[in-house]
C-alpha cells in the first residue's frame, strides 16, 4: 500500500469530519458576528442522552435522533436564553458567555457521567469497500453522503432561502434589518437552534473514533475553529475545503514529517492565512468583531 | 518574682513546651504513640473529581486493602487512618493538599498518591518532609530517596514483550509503536534491546502523539512493516484503542503487545471485540482470573463494589496498599511494636524485598527504589485478561 495514497484517502476522510465541526461555528458567526466555544460541550451533552437510550436497548436510529435532538434544543436554549439577550452588551460579552456555558456544562458531565472515554456505537462496523488499500466502511460512506448533503443544504440555506437570506442580513447590519421588519433575535436564534443539530451531527461521527468523554468533541473542534480560520469565517464552502486540506496536511505531517509537529504545523499554516489573506481563503468580509 | 508569678511562669512554659512536642517539628510518624491501639496515619492524593476522576479507582483499591486489615484487627493492635485528598489529578493543587496531608494530618507515609505529574510536583517536598511515599506512577524518574516505585519499568515490559513474541509466538517480525514520552521512549529502548540480543532488528519503529485525533498515518506506516506483532505497552486505553482501530479500518490485524496501562474495560469496549486473542499484557499485577485475584475480586466487591475489578489501574491500587500493608508490619516489628515513625518506615524500606502472592521481584535498597523486576503476560480470552505466562525476571 502506497503511504502516500492513503494517507491522502484517510486525511479526506478525517478531513470532512473537521470541516463539518467547521460548519457549525460558521453558522453562528454568520448571523451572530462571533464564534461559540460551547458546541463541543452541547454535543457532548447529546451524545451522553444518546448513549443512555442506546444502552436501554434503542438502536442506532433512536440513539442518533437522541442525540441530534437534545442537541438542538440544548443550543437553543443556550441561544435564547443566555447568548442571544447578552449581545445587547455587545458581541464580547456573548462570546465568552458561551465559554463559561461550555465549562459548566463540562464540570456538570465531569460530575454526573465522569470523565471515563467509553465507546460509542457507530451505524455500522461493516466494510463497505476497498479504495485506494483503505477499507471505507459503511459509516464512512454515511458520514461522508451526511457532510455532503449538509454543506449543500447549508449553502442553499444561507443563499436561496428567505430565512437563510435574512440571518446573513441581520448580521451585516442589524439596523437596517431592524426597520425592513427582519425579526433578529429570531432569526438568530434560529442560527443557534442550525448550529445544535450540526454539534449532535458532528458528535456522532467524532465519539466511535475518538471514544465519548466529556471533551471528546471539544478536541476535534480545535481543527474546525483552525479550518473557518483557514477558510474564513463566514463561508461553508472555505469550511469544507479547508478542513479537507487540514485532514489531509495533517496525515501526511504524521506520516513523513513528525506526529508531534502536527499542532505546530497546522498553528503556523493558520498564522500563514492570517498574514496573506486575513479574511481567509474564501471569507467575504474584514473581520472586526469577537 | 513573687511565689504566684514565679507558679504562673512554670506553668505556661509547661503548657508552651508541651504544645511544642505536640505540633512542632517535622513529620513524626503521626498518630497515637504506643504499642497496641495507636493509629498510624497514611496518606494519598488522587483525582477524586474532575476530568480525570475515574483514575481514583487506584486508591479505592488501596483503600479496600487497607479496610481489609482493619477489619481483621491492624497490625498488632494498631490501626490505620488512610486520608486521602482531592487534587483532581493538576500539580497545581498537588502541592497544597500534600502540605496538608503532612503538616496538619501528620501522615507517617504516603500509600499510593496517583499520578506521574501530580507525584513529580510534590516528590522534592516529600523528601524535605522526610516522609516516605509509594508511588501509584510509572515513570522511573520519580524513584527518589523517599519515594519508592511498584510498577515495573517500561524498557522491562518492553523488553519482556519482544521475548515473548519471539519465544512463545514465534515471531521476529516485530514493531514498536511509541510516544515521545519517558514511557514510550522506555519501552521502545527496552523491546530494541531485547530484538538484538538475538541479533533481530525492530520491523519499524513509528512514533505517535498521544493527544492526537486522528491515528491513519500510524496505522498505515505500521501496516507498512507487515509486522506481526506491534510492542506498545506505554500507551492508555483510550489512545492504544485508537490505533488499534485505525489499523483495522486499513485491514491491518496483528498481535498487540500492550501492558497494565491499557488493560481495562476501556480497550474492550473501543476496540468492540476485535481484540480477543490478539492482545497480550505485560504486567507485574495478579489477573483477577486467577486464584489469588478472587480473593482481591471479593475484597473489592465488599468494600467499593462500583469499582471495575479487572482494570490495570485498579489492580495496581490494591497492590500498592498490600505493599504498604507489608512495609508497615515491618515497620511496627522496628520500631518494637510502637507505632512507627516516618524515619522507622524508611529505615525498613530501604532493605526491603517483596516477592509474595500480590507481587514479586521488587528489591528495594538504600540506594535503588525501581519497581517490580518481574512481571507475567496476560492474554485476552473471551473478554478476559487470564495469566498467559507466568511472572518471570524483566530483560534486563
Amino acid at each position: 500500500m502506497d503511504l502516500l495514497q492513503a494517507s491522502i484517502v484517510l486525511g479526506v476522510v478525517v478531513g470532512i469530519v473537521y470541516a463539518l465541526s467547521g460548519a457549525g461555528l460558521v453558522v453562528i458567526f454568520r448571523t451572530s458576528g462571533y464564534i461559540s466555544f460551547a458546541q463541543g460541550d452541547i454535543a457532548a451533552v447529546g451524545l451522553f442522552v444518546g448513549l443512555a437510550a442506546y444502552k436501554a436497548g434503542g438502536g442506532y436510529g433512536l440513539t442518533a435522533v437522541t442525540v441530534i435532538l437534545v442537541s438542538t434544543v440544548l443550543g437553543g436554549l443556550v441561544g435564547g436564553l443566555i447568548t442571544i439577550p447578552l449581545e445587547r452588551h455587545g458581541h464580547l460579552p456573548a462570546a465568552l458567555s458561551t465559554i463559561g456555558v461550555g465549562l459548566i456544562i463540562g464540570g456538570i458531565l465531569n460530575v454526573t457521567v465522569g470523565g471515563d472515554p467509553r465507546a460509542f456505537p457507530e451505524v455500522s462496523s461493516a466494510a463497505a469497500f476497498d479504495f485506494a488499500g483503505v477499507r471505507l466502511g459503511w459509516s464512512d460512506i454515511v458520514g461522508m453522503l451526511a457532510s455532503a448533503a449538509i454543506f449543500i443544504g447549508l449553502g442553499f440555506f444561507f443563499r436561496r432561502s428567505r430565512i437563510g437570506i435574512a440571518m446573513r442580513a441581520v448580521n451585516d447590519n442589524r439596523f437596517a434589518g431592524q426597520i425592513l421588519g427582519v425579526p433578529d433575535k429570531r432569526l438568530k436564534l434560529v442560527g443557534w437552534i442550525v448550529a445544535g443539530s450540526l454539534s449532535g451531527v458532528l458528535g456522532l461521527f467524532v465519539a466511535p473514533i475518538l471514544s465519548l468523554s466529556p471533551v471528546s468533541v471539544n478536541t476535534l473542534l480545535v481543527f474546525g475553529f483552525c479550518a473557518i480560520v483557514i477558510g474564513g469565517f463566514d463561508s461553508i464552502f472555505g469550511a469544507l475545503v479547508a478542513g479537507v486540506s487540514i485532514g489531509v496536511l495533517s496525515n501526511l505531517t504524521s506520516a513523513y514529517v513528525d506526529p508531534n509537529l502536527v499542532p505546530t504545523v497546522l498553528w503556523a499554516a493558520m498564522l500563514l492565512v492570517l498574514l496573506i489573506r486575513p479574511n481567509g481563503l474564501f471569507g467575504r468580509r474584514r473581520l472586526v468583531r469577537v | 518574682m513573687s511565689t504566684r508569678s514565679l507558679r504562673i511562669t512554670l506553668c505556661a512554659a509547661l503548657v508552651a513546651t508541651t504544645l511544642a512536642a505536640c505540633g512542632g517539628g517535622t513529620a513524626d510518624g503521626g498518630g497515637d504513640q504506643g504499642s497496641g491501639g495507636g493509629t498510624i496515619k497514611l496518606g494519598a492524593f488522587s483525582p477524586l473529581s474532575g476530568p480525570a476522576v475515574s483514575s481514583s479507582s487506584g486508591v479505592k483499591a488501596t483503600e479496600a486493602a487497607i479496610r481489609k486489615l482493619n477489619d481483621a484487627g491492624g497490625i498488632n493492635g494498631h490501626k490505620l487512618e488512610f486520608i486521602v485528598k482531592d487534587d483532581q489529578y493538576d500539580p497545581a493543587k498537588t502541592p497544597g493538599v500534600t502540605r496538608e496531608l503532612v503538616e496538619s494530618d501528620n501522615v507517617a507515609m504516603m500509600c499510593g498518591p496517583q499520578g506521574s505529574v501530580p507525584f513529580g510536583a510534590v516528590k522534592d517536598y516529600l523528601a524535605a518532609r522526610k516522609v516516605p511515599s509509594i508511588v501509584n506512577a510509572g515513570a522511573p524518574t520519580l524513584a527518589g530517596e523517599y519515594s519508592y516505585l511498584v510498577s515495573s519499568p517500561f524498557d522491562g515490559l518492553g523488553g519482556l514483550l519482544a521475548d515473548y513474541a519471539m519465544d512463545e509466538l514465534g515471531t521476529k517480525n516485530i514493531a514498536i509503536a511509541y510516544s515521545e514520552d519517558i514511557l514510550g521512549t522506555s519501552a521502545l529502548e527496552g523491546a530494541k534491546k531485547a530484538l538484538s540480543e538475538v541479533g533481530a532488528q525492530p520491523a519499524g519503529e513509528v512514533k505517535f502523539d498521544v493527544s492526537a485525533t486522528d491515528f491513519s498515518a500510524q496505522a498505515i506506516q505500521l501496516k507498512g512493516t507487515n509486522a506481526d506483532f506491534v510492542i506498545m505497552p506505554g500507551a492508555q486505553a483510550n489512545v492504544a484503542g485508537q490505533l488499534i482501530n485505525a489499523a483495522e479500518k486499513i485491514g491491518y490485524q496483528p498481535k498487540w503487545g500492550l501492558s497494565y496501562a491499557s488493560q481495562n474495560q476501556t480497550l474492550l469496549d473501543l476496540t468492540g471485540g476485535a481484540l480477543d486473542g490478539r492482545a497480550f499484557f505485560a504486567t507485574p499485577y495478579i489477573s483477577p482470573e486467577s486464584a489469588v485475584g478472587q480473593d482481591y475480586v471479593a475484597t473489592l466487591n465488599k468494600y467499593f463494589p462500583e469499582v471495575e475489578t479487572s482494570s490495570g489501574a485498579t489492580i495496581a491500587g490494591y497492590t500498592i496498599g498490600e505493599v504498604c500493608l507489608t512495609v508497615l508490619q515491618a515497620a511496627v516489628d522496628e520500631a518494637g511494636g510502637d507505632v512507627p515513625s516516618s524515619e522507622d518506615i524508611q529505615k525498613v524500606m530501604n532493605n526491603m524485598s517483596i516477592d509474595n502472592d500480590y507481587i514479586k521481584g521488587i528489591n528495594w535498597t538504600t540506594d535503588g527504589h525501581e519497581g517490580a523486576r518481574s512481571a507475567q503476560i496476560l492474554a485476552l480470552v473471551d473478554g478476559k485478561f487470564e495469566t498467559d505466562q507466568d511472572y518471570s525476571p524483566l530483560p534486563e
